[in-house]
């Protein structure tokens, strides 16, 4: 008669074990850091649009035959050739408060270099422990030599790790 | 002004009661003959402790007290301490913490006699937590440009969040109890810790995520008079 109050508490026993040790195996696959799944550095995103004519108004994407881009880092410049492409993505620097970028339009054929300056506020902020702190800025104003450029429109100034949004438009000259 | 999610949570919370004490007034009204006597039981988490061992960032004790009176129904209240040194390359602090959680229990099924005191159960939780969070230094890792470098101030946070809870609880020998507790925490206040929300807040885990997942295994023993 007292049996199946004694089973009925073993098999208790048993069913809260086993579902502990399952559960603590979830636990402890915890990995001490976490992986960082959110970009951490601030993209620049840039494109490059061109009017047809000097009297056009209606810009459009042009695309560069094989662009490098060069960032003028210490101790060395960095360069990072583009396949054909009218859309880039650059980065700033977080130890200054304004940047240079050298740009070729095509690096197989006699094109100038024009120089873009990027002038900016800078911060920091935290995005999680697994992925420490990052940089963000918000552009002031951009200057350039005018080899290949006609002009710089800002569109948007907030430079975050939002990969999304374009940020500049570089009028190409209409006879490039 | 409360947000969406915290809108969201305390509606959860509250349906959650709701159901408890209409579940719990059916249970009285069908055992208003049964004497059911009073029940405090004082617990110690023992899988925080074991998690510790080898881990720095995330060290804690946790405890619980809970009471009967009825309905098939607990009044709990738990508390603990915790802390965390995060030594990480680009990222380095410390932080203490404790906390306090506010709740109840319902056991999913009624009782076949007095004396049984075991059974799966299903509670809520109202919880606040204080971090001591010290002096932080980052680097802001940058192969491009170079690394940057920085500190957070310290600060003293507050988190607060609510739970719902399920576990199973067996009595083992006489007044000797052993359970466990599956935790879904939601982190009500997270815009108000964000500026180096901590590794681990006491009670509730990472204080960078708002829904975090936990587990407590409770060694209880129980006071009972009639």
């Amino acid at each position: 008669m007292t049996r199946k109050p004694v089973l009925g508490r073993l098999w208790g026993v048993v069913a809260s074990v086993v579902t502990l040790v399952l559960l603590m195996g979830v636990v402890a696959c915890k990995q001490e850091r976490g992986t960082c799944l959110t970009p951490k550095i601030a993209s620049l995103n840039v494109v490059m649009v061109r009017f047809a004519s000097d009297t056009s108004r209606t810009a459009t994407d042009t695309v560069l035959p094989n662009a490098v881009w060069i960032a003028q880092a210490t101790p060395m410049p960095v360069a990072t050739q583009y396949g054909a492409s009218s859309a880039f993505t650059l980065s700033l620097s977080g130890v200054a408060d304004s940047c240079n970028w050298l740009m070729t339009t095509d690096s197989l054929g006699k094109q100038s270099v024009d120089t873009l300056r990027f002038y900016y506020k800078r911060s920091t902020y935290f995005i999680s422990n697994a992925c420490g702190f990052g940089s963000q800025f918000v552009l002031d104003s951009v200057r350039s030599t005018r080899h290949n450029i006609d002009s710089i429109h800002i569109q948007e100034t907030s430079v975050t790790n939002n990969v999304k949004p374009k940020h500049l438009k570089v009028f190409i000259h209409p006879s490039f | 002004m409360l947000s969406p999610n915290t809108l969201k949570y305390l509606f959860i919370l509250a349906s959650s009661l709701l159901v408890g004490w209409a579940q719990a007034a059916e249970a009285d009204s069908a055992h208003k003959s049964t004497v059911v006597p009073h029940q405090i039981s004082v617990g110690v988490d023992v899988v925080r402790p074991a998690l510790s061992i080898n881990n720095t960032t995330a060290q804690g004790l946790e405890f619980m007290v809970d009471y009967y009176r009825g309905r098939e129904l607990y009044w709990v209240a738990e508390g603990g301490v915790g802390s965390s040194a995060v030594r990480y390359t680009d990222l380095s602090y410390d932080a203490n913490s404790y906390f306090l959680r506010l709740g109840m229990n319902k056991m999913l099924f009624q009782r076949s006699k007095p004396n049984d005191w075991g059974g799966a159960l299903m509670g809520v939780r109202l919880a606040a937590s204080h971090v001591q969070r010290s002096r932080a230094q980052y680097t802001v890792l940058d192969s491009l440009w170079g690394n940057s470098q920085g500190t957070v101030e310290k600060a003293q946070l507050y988190g607060v969040w609510m739970e719902l809870n399920g576990g199973v609880r067996v009595e083992v020998a006489p007044r000797i109890l052993l359970g466990w507790t599956a935790r879904a925490k939601f982190l009500l206040n997270n815009k108000s810790i964000n500026e180096l929300a901590p590794l681990y807040m006491a009670g509730y885990g990472r204080a960078d995520k708002n829904v975090a997942f936990d587990l407590n295994f409770y060694v209880a023993y129980a006071f009972r008079r009639k």
